[in-house]
């Protein structure tokens, strides 16, 4: 076998940018994919969002329940779940979310007063742009990965909290199996094998969205030329999160 | 003298210093380190290939197609297209293996369990649900006596689940119109 240097420089500085992480995954052939991925995946050729309307939730929890068995989340830890707002017509704000919504809901909340608007709220990691989480981790456990998920180290995580405290949005736990750091990953493993992820992809009302923004194909680039307007959870805080709620309100912390 | 207790506390510390500094290159996974960004991209590359190992567990409604043709068919021209299989029958993870080979029961909700299964989406005592008509939804005793059905009667007994609405003759004209 001869290989002349030119084609053997190719290769090496190849094989260095592209890395062993970014190889193909091997997945089931009878699933079928949602996703559009190519063979030899180029984070730089993606960016994903997950946009939530909120007007189309129904809060009937399938998406918790399809995330706890996905990931075997021990009881009480959630990585997503879904919150139940009541505004009432003098203004006031109630709030709650049983059990995470992993039962679903199915009674009402009392409330004495007459009621103007309510809603669910479905929330997970916001996968922001400059994640505080990332920022204060001393063992270099949490990190942004170049297509932009912020991920969990659980090799390296010695369990100090720290971002669990600095997640504005508490979407970190700490796991009390692994006693490692953890959160919602918007399903890498699922991404990069093709598929949605797993509350997407259980959702019946289609309230979640997930897609790349450079796939002018897909749900979320239409809905984001469609000029529709989208809104982030506390954008004063500078984490610039990529997900992103459709008919937010502004009641919703 | 006191010169030589200082030189001893150098020694010492410069002893720990190399020590330390020996086992942080030991220790140190070899892919550590900035991959684009000290402030969010400082991390060990192959712990993307630790996330990557994590086995999928939902194989998605495709995946149901080849050897539950019937309900399959039925549920994908029906208004429960959007309903994913594993919501009701659990993960097909602990269905099929990774080749498509039966390894275990899937879930089937039966009666009392089925009837909370409906009402998770279909309670319309949930004022959210009432407010935007996003899904039909009914009162759970007052449907059944509204419908002049007995009490003790599940969902399951008019409803086919995968296609609620065959077979229910009010909507029998509807779909005639639509050509389901």
């Amino acid at each position: 076998m001869s290989i002349d240097r030119r084609e053997f420089l190719k290769f090496l500085s190849q094989a260095a940018s592209v890395g062993a992480a970014y190889m193909v995954i091997p997945m089931p052939s009878f699933i079928k994919k949602q996703l559009k991925t190519e063979k030899n995946y180029n984070p730089a050729n993606h960016e994903y969002v997950f946009i939530i309307d909120i007007n189309k939730c129904i809060g009937c929890g399938s998406c918790c329940v399809a995330d706890k068995r996905e990931y075997n989340v021990p009881d009480g830890y959630y990585r997503t779940w879904v919150e139940r707002y009541i505004i009432t017509e003098d203004g006031e704000v109630f709030i709650d979310s049983p059990n995470g919504a992993v039962d679903g809901y199915n009674e009402p909340r009392k409330v004495n007063k007459p009621i103007r608007d309510s809603f669910f709220v479905p929330k997970l990691c916001n996968m922001c742009k400059e994640p505080a989480c990332v920022q204060v981790c001393p063992a270099g456990a949490t990190f942004k990965t170049d297509d932009g998920f912020v991920l969990i180290d659980y090799k390296r995580c010695v369990g100090c909290m720290y971002c669990i405290q600095a997640c504005p949005y508490g979407s970190r736990f700490l796991n009390p199996k692994t006693h490692t750091a953890d959160k919602c990953t918007w399903c890498y493993h699922r991404v990069r094998r093709g598929l949605l992820p797993a509350c997407v992809n259980a959702c019946p009302t289609k309230a979640r969205k997930f897609g790349d923004l450079k796939d002018k194909n897909s749900d979320v680039y239409k809905i984001v030329k469609s000029g529709a307007p989208l809104f982030m959870l506390k954008p004063d805080m500078g984490t610039y999160p990529r997900l992103r709620y459709k008919n937010l309100r502004q009641e919703v912390v | 003298m006191k010169s030589k207790y200082l030189i001893r506390v150098i020694l010492i510390l410069a002893i720990i210093i190399i020590i330390g500094g020996i086992a942080k290159f030991i220790f140190t996974p070899k892919d550590f380190g900035n991959h684009g960004s000290l402030f969010y991209k400082f991390y060990r590359l192959s712990a993307i290939d630790d996330e990557l190992k994590r086995p999928i567990k939902h194989f998605t409604n495709s995946s149901c197609i080849k050897c539950h043709p019937n309900e399959s068919k039925m549920q994908s021209f029906s208004v429960h297209k959007s309903v994913s299989c594993e919501f009701c029958h659990g993960a097909a993870a602990s269905h099929i293996d990774e080749n498509g080979k039966y390894i275990g029961k899937a879930i089937v909700v039966k009666k009392k369990d089925l009837i909370n299964q409906c009402l998770r989406c279909h309670n319309g005592i949930i004022p959210a649900r009432r407010i935007r008509n996003v899904v039909k939804t009914i009162l759970y005793p007052d449907h059944l006596k509204n419908m002049k059905v007995s009490l003790s009667h599940t969902c399951d007994q008019c409803h086919i689940v995968h296609a609620p609405l065959k077979n229910i003759k009010h909507v029998k004209k509807f779909f005639e119109k639509e050509g389901f």
